[in-house]
């Protein structure tokens, strides 16, 4: 049971945690452990390695990009930043989430959702 | 107290305690293993080592202080195992046969883990699921009756690959290549040991492989052994050559020995002739050092000088041998173009004519092998002519010498053709010949050659001395001690008269 639960939660963050990252980028350029702080606070990831990855593959995909920022100490990192198209995938995914939000709260709530209607 | 090894992480020095290590390094060698097949599959790697480097540096103390087995056992919940990483990945396949271990089809790699020579006859036998010994026993055993084996084996092992990554060698035993089956098999190191075979093949194995290692230093033995007589052999010949040529050799041949060293004085121009020379003796000496001391390194290997000396040894050996090919082929220039030249002489027709020798008279050194003579005192070279008696067709009796010359270009070799010195005297029926022509310049050899063509009507009868017998071209010599032999003429060219 608890096993399962854990399973399907993590299944459910694996889904939206491409989405998630593009978000965090679309407010600002990050390095990697900025991305990773802000999914770690919204506990959206458990473990970091996992990112490395789908960075990757969104790099490849060409929804973000990176350049190599020098660091005052050790050697330079990559600073990523989304893309254009990156952007445009995300306004999409922002819809799907929003009607996927809508899809589950009219499935869970159904009798919440009469009753507005007999309100109006 | 505990070791430290330094090891480098993203352009990072750490220190890390010895017990920490291998956690660490069985914790990236399978990433890098499952990443690598991947097409930037090395630059998450290196990613995830950059970040590993970085919580390396944020640790209270950063990178001045050892890394612990609980700093790499922090880092690996932080980052996740190598199962949780590439899980991301591999969640569709694991869902859709969740315990099934999937066997894919074997493919076929070089063996590293079971390879005596190359892996081929290992890789093989693992792609048959066999043991290798007998794979290469039968081979062994083959070879006797289908020699070209050894060739089959040769290609084989140009064309089958060596499996090289953790992949590969996965791929090789048809195990799927997946996240655990890395991470087990980089625990267990199973991949680089080679399969388990039973004890009896294990022994046969090394009881051929004993073999094997014995038959080799045997090879090596007689390989060094060979070399070492090679190299002394050599030796002998070269002190020969330089020092003891005229001792040896001043009773044994009659004739007075114009070496062949001298003889090249007089072909090559004399700056050519000096470096000619020490890349000889330079050369022949370092090939006999080299002999006696891979010679000596094979039988029994032993400590050398530093490789500074070695590689100085090796150019100026390779350098010399350059200097000989190189003045070869610049002073064959000389001698690129031949020129040829004849002159007519009618002879009288007669029963009888009488050939007579006109000899220099001087005391010439001989070379044996190219027929040169060589008067020292006054440094003149002499050619011997060589005389052949023909059937005339049409009745005409007619003496031909041709001579020929080597030179840079046709004109050259033409001035060296007017050089040649030979002068025949026709008085009746005597023919009086020179036993030698001389050359000019007199101490410059151009291969300078002259034939006589003795044109003769059937039936006429020749009469030669000794001398002339001795430069006719036929190999029907003898000297019985008679003073004159007689030929007769014929239409299958000369016959001796009984």
């Amino acid at each position: 049971m608890n096993e399962y639960l854990e399973n399907a939660k993590a299944q459910m963050r694996k889904g939206v945690l491409e989405y998630c990252i593009l978000s965090v980028l679309s407010e600002g350029d990050a390095y990697v452990s900025d991305i990773i702080r802000r999914l770690k606070e919204a506990q959206m990831i458990v473990v970091e390695g996992t990112l490395y990855p789908l960075l990757m593959r969104q790099k490849n995909a060409g929804w973000l990009a990176y350049r190599w920022e020098e660091s005052t100490q050790g050697p330079p990192r990559k600073y990523y930043a989304i893309t254009d198209a990156g952007r445009q995938l995300l306004a999409e995914l922002d819809t799907a989430w929003q009607d996927l939000g809508d899809s589950v709260i009219k499935i869970r709530q159904p009798e919440k959702t009469h009753s507005h209607e007999k309100r109006i | 107290m505990k070791n430290v090894f330094n090891i480098c992480i993203n352009g990072i020095i750490f220190g890390i305690e010895e017990d920490a290590f291998k956690p660490l390094s069985d914790y990236l060698e399978p990433l890098k293993a499952y990443f690598s097949r991947e097409k930037d599959g090395s630059e998450i790697v290196a990613d995830i080592e950059a970040r590993i480097a970085e919580l390396f540096t944020e640790r209270p103390g950063g990178a001045a202080t050892a890394i612990t087995i609980a700093d790499v056992n922090a880092i690996i919940s932080t980052l996740g195992t190598p199962a949780a990483i590439a899980g991301v990945d591999e969640s569709a396949n694991t869902e859709a046969q969740p315990c099934a271990p999937r066997r894919t089809a074997r493919r076929l790699f070089r063996n590293p883990a079971e390879r005596y020579i190359s892996g081929v006859c290992g890789g093989i036998a693992t792609w048959f699921g066999m043991s290798p010994a007998i794979l290469r026993i039968a081979l062994i055993v083959a070879t006797f009756f289908i020699h070209w084996l050894p060739i089959l084996y040769l290609v084989l092992w140009a064309v089958i690959p060596l499996a090289k990554t953790t992949a590969q060698k996965l791929e090789m035993y048809g195990k799927e290549v997946n996240i655990t089956n890395i991470e087990q098999s980089v625990k267990d190191n199973s991949l680089d040991t080679g399969s388990p075979v039973q004890t009896f093949f294990r022994d046969v194995d090394s009881a051929l492989g004993r073999f094997c290692r014995i038959l080799l230093r045997i090879v090596v033995l007689v390989i060094g052994l060979k070399l070492i007589v090679a190299g002394l052999m050599l030796l002998v010949a070269f002190i020969v050559w330089t020092c003891l040529q005229d001792v040896l050799f001043r009773d044994v041949v009659k004739w007075d020995f114009l070496a062949y060293e001298e003889m090249l004085r007089h072909i090559i121009s004399a700056s050519s002739y000096q470096i000619f020379m020490i890349c000889s003796v330079v050369f022949i000496l370092l090939t006999v050092a080299a002999c006696l001391f891979w010679g000596a390194q094979l039988i029994r290997p032993f400590k050398t000088g530093n490789r500074m000396t070695h590689i100085l040894l090796a150019a100026l050996w390779a350098g010399s041998a350059m200097g000989i090919v190189g003045i070869s082929l610049r002073e064959m220039r000389h001698f690129t173009n031949p020129n040829s030249m004849s002159e007519t002489f009618t002879v009288p027709v007669t029963d009888t004519l009488h050939l007579q020798t006109v000899s220099a008279n001087m005391k010439l050194s001989n070379n044996a092998v190219t027929g040169l003579y060589f008067d020292k005192s006054q440094q003149r070279f002499f050619g011997e002519p060589t005389l052949n008696i023909c059937h005339s067709r049409n009745g005409q009796a007619l003496l031909e010498i041709r001579r020929r010359a080597l030179g840079r270009s046709k004109p050259d070799a033409f001035d060296k053709l007017a050089g040649i010195g030979y002068q025949v005297a026709i008085n009746d029926t005597l023919l009086q010949l020179p036993d030698l022509f001389s050359v000019s310049p007199p101490d410059r050899w151009s291969f300078q050659e002259v034939h006589l063509f003795l044109y003769l009507p059937e039936n006429t009868i020749v009469a030669m001395d000794e001398g002339v017998m001795a430069h006719m071209h036929s190999n029907a010599h003898s000297r019985t001690g008679q003073q004159e032999y007689l030929w007769r003429v014929t239409d299958k060219g000369p016959r001796k008269i009984k």
